[in-house]
């Protein structure tokens, strides 16, 4: 080959590099950035009054003079909601019945708006569940529900050949001639008067518990349960796995015996999580018994289980990388084979087992499917340490699932679900940055 | 040199200096009498089917330099790490023959290796120091045989240190990594951790070969002043250093001990034609 060639070659391959390397970091780019820009919305927000009323009631926290103040403030402009209501409730009572039965119903629509708007109008009975006692606590959420109370979805499907399409009509139109047509102006012009929204950072998102499943509150109890499950993944395998790495490394003679354990390992690695999870399921749970039910421990035990190859993996790469003369030198000086292990291979192999393990925590703390049936519920408390062993927890990996898919108001609370989604891929984050510095530290002090 | 040229320097005038050089004037023990430290006895040596060690028969005496000089792969490191076992680590090195140590099989069913390894200590011809403090380095073999005590320890790693000659060169850094130190030093420093542990051999396998001159001449003072007090045993390709550091010399061909004698005899008086050859330079 020519040299003309072989720097064309050349070229083209750098070329053919650079480019996966940045369809990657562009792949990255689209998964990475709405997580971050509307996770953080979960955090920093435009909150409304509704949004401190909450905070007050729920968890006790805020400035009970101002908020009192603020309340009066927007009561004010409240008030005269409410009187319109009032006439006009007075004002159908006149009409005539069949007048009536046309706009009974469209005043319920308004109501209803009304009420997901400023939250329980005067003479309602107190709601049940705690979404329906608040108004929209977020502005960016207040300003469709006012859309919602302005306008009323038409479908137009005059066209048999596309799809129906939707469109907006104004309800104030359909209320000209009554006293109520003065309301939609007025709330349109005087909603921040009565919602009062403030730019909020709300650190509780990480620190309280939920309310109302999700619907209010922060996602402490998934933190917590995600951390409880990846530690004591962690505090079983990581053990596990270096014993059995130094056990493959150091004393297990080469056979059939040996060679079809290390495939059994390799084996395991590539098993998909769910069946990691049944497989808790029904050893952990059903014929060990360690738990009545879901529990952490289950879930730790099972994410043990799948974490432990890539474990024994990356300690046993870690420790065949110990230079021989290493272990030659310290044999020399009348060491032991075990003395020679932990006092010289194994500190020389750190760095490699431990972003072995770092790594598979992160991993423990994203896997779904392995606790599924083992120990994600999908809404609860934080739980206390002593309750590892018989209750069940929340997870970020579950809640993202469930809050994405199988939540009852999935699309009202999609700033909680990206929230988690941020908060686990900075946890995993984290975990990966602090292996890297960790390895980095020892691999320094080792080369002195 | 051409071949012709290389052929002209056998004449034998030119063989005599050749061989004179090697010597240096002052060197007093020529021969002597002494108590055997290490036997081998028809011993051999086998990587798998390969005999790479033949039928070595010697008495390597106490309180002796010993070189071993030979050919590359004339077996020189292997018979050198059979005798502390530091070839168990190779699962297919094995034995035939004995190796008596202090009058003891080495190779012996009930034989300690790890209290073997601490009386027949060993420098690798790569400087190995661990991957930790100078102190932590040199302390290394006497915590494993259980000094604790900070003072002890502290005496024990200045005394290793001043017999090496680094003491003064690393007093001031004794918590610094041992791997920054340069070449010369952590050979010599390799020297001090085994002399830590108080062994009565030393086996040195081509400890200068990576050292310039300067430290190489460093760790051949160590051994003119090591002599007496340790049985030494020393490989290397040097004829010089053979000459200049030992009272005995062995040499190896193919596995097959030529020739082991006095130095002084072995370089000026050759047995063995082959021996003679090696010496002189016809191969290396
Ligand atoms: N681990 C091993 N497995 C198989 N054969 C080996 C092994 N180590 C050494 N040998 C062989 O044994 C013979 C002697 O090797 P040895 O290392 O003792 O030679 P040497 O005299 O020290 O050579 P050099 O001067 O190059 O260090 C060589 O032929 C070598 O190929
Ligand atoms: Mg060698």
């Amino acid at each position: 080959m020519n040299l003309g060639t072989r720097k064309i070659l050349d070229r083209s391959f750098t070329a053919l590099g650079i480019g996966s390397i940045v369809i990657m970091a562009l792949a990255l780019m689209i998964v990475i950035v709405p997580i971050v820009t509307n996770g953080i919305g979960a955090l920093f927000f435009t909150g409304t009054v509704e949004h401190r009323k909450m905070l007050f009631h729920e968890f006790k926290r805020g400035d009970s003079q101002k908020l009192t103040e603020e309340s009066a403030s927007a009561e004010r402009y409240r008030a005269k909601v409410y009187e319109m209501l009032s006439g006009f409730e007075a004002e159908l009572e006149t009409m005539a019945p069949e007048k009536k039965r046309e706009y009974q119903p469209k005043y319920t629509e308004v109501r209803t708006a009304l009420q997901a708007l400023l939250g329980p109008l005067p003479g309602d009975p107190e709601p049940m569940l705690t979404r329906f006692k608040y108004g929209q606590t977020r502005w960016e959420k207040a300003e469709a529900k006012l859309h919602d109370l302005l306008y009323e979805v038409k479908w137009d499907n005059s066209d048999p050949n596309v799809m129906s399409k939707e469109y907006f009509v104004s309800r104030a139109i359909s209320f000209e001639g009554t006293s109520l047509v003065k309301l939609f102006p007025y709330v349109e012009n005087n909603i921040s008067k009565m919602l009062l929204p403030e730019f909020t950072f709300y650190w509780g998102f990480i620190t309280d518990s939920s309310v109302d499943s999700h619907f209010f509150g922060g996602i402490w109890p998934e933190i917590q349960g995600t951390f409880f499950l990846a530690v004591g993944a962690m505090l079983f395998a990581f053990p596990l796995g270096v014993i059995a790495a130094v056990y493959f490394t150091e004393y297990a003679r080469p056979g059939f015996f040996n060679s079809m354990l290390r495939s059994a390992n390799s084996t395991l690695a590539g098993v998909p999580s769910i069946v990691f999870g049944m497989f808790g399921l029904a050893f952990f749970i059903n014929t060990l018994k360690v738990s009545e039910s879901k529990s952490v421990i289950a879930g730790a035990l099972t994410l043990a289980i799948m974490i432990l190859p890539t474990i024994i993996r990356a300690a046993e790469e870690a420790i065949l990388a110990v230079p021989k003369t290493y272990r030659e030198a310290s044999l020399s000086l009348g060491s032991t084979k075990w003395n020679t292990i932990v006092t010289v291979i194994l500190p020389a192999a750190l760095p490699g087992i431990l972003t072995g393990g770092v790594i598979s925590l992160g991993r423990a703390a994203g896997e779904t499917a392995p606790i599924i049936f083992t120990a994600a519920v999908s809404v609860g408390s934080a739980i206390g340490l002593a309750d590892v062993f018989s209750s069940p927890t929340p997870a970020l990996s579950w809640n993202i699932y469930n809050l994405a898919s199988e939540h009852e108001a999935a699309a009202q609370i999609r700033h909680v679900q990206y929230g988690m989604a941020l908060a686990l891929v900075s946890i995993v984050l984290l975990l990966n940055l602090s292996a890297i510095v960790l390895r980095a530290r020892i691999s320094k002090k080792l080369k002195g | 040199m051409t071949d012709d040229a290389s052929q002209n320097l056998q004449s034998s005038s030119v063989k005599r200096a050749t061989r004179e050089m090697y010597l240096p004037p002052e060197r007093k023990i020529v021969a002597g009498g002494g108590t055997p430290h290490i036997v081998a006895k028809e011993f051999s040596i086998y990587y798998g089917e390969f005999e790479a060690v033949k039928k070595v028969s010697a008495d390597i005496l106490s309180k002796y330099v010993t070189a071993i000089i030979g050919p590359s792969g004339c077996g020189k490191s292997t018979f050198l790490r059979s005798i502390n076992r530091m070839n168990d680590l190779i699962p297919s090195c094995h034995t035939t023959g004995a190796l008596l140590f202090d009058g003891e099989d080495v190779y012996g069913k009930f034989t300690d290796e790890v209290l073997l390894r601490k009386k027949v200590g060993m420098v690798f011809q790569k400087p190995n120091p661990f991957p930790k403090s100078i102190f932590d380095n040199i302390a290394y073999g006497p915590r494993l045989h259980g000094v604790n005590d900070k003072k002890k320890l502290m005496e024990i790693v200045e005394r290793s240190l001043r017999k090496a000659a680094l003491w003064d060169e690393v007093c001031d850094r004794l918590d610094k990594n041992a791997l920054g130190l340069s070449g010369g030093q952590q050979q010599r420093l390799c020297v001090a951790r085994t002399l830590a542990v108080e062994p009565e051999v030393l086996l040195l396998d081509e400890p200068t070969s990576a050292l310039d001159p300067k430290a190489t001449a460093k760790i051949e003072d160590l051994i003119q002043e090591l002599r007496g007090s340790y049985t030494i045993m020393i490989v290397t390709h040097n004829m010089q250093q053979a000459s200049r550091v030992s009272d005995y010399t062995m040499f190896f061909y193919e596995g097959v001990l030529v020739e082991h004698a006095p130095t002084a005899q072995l370089f000026i008086n050759p047995k063995d034609s082959m021996t003679e050859d090696y010496i002189t330079g016809r191969f290396s």
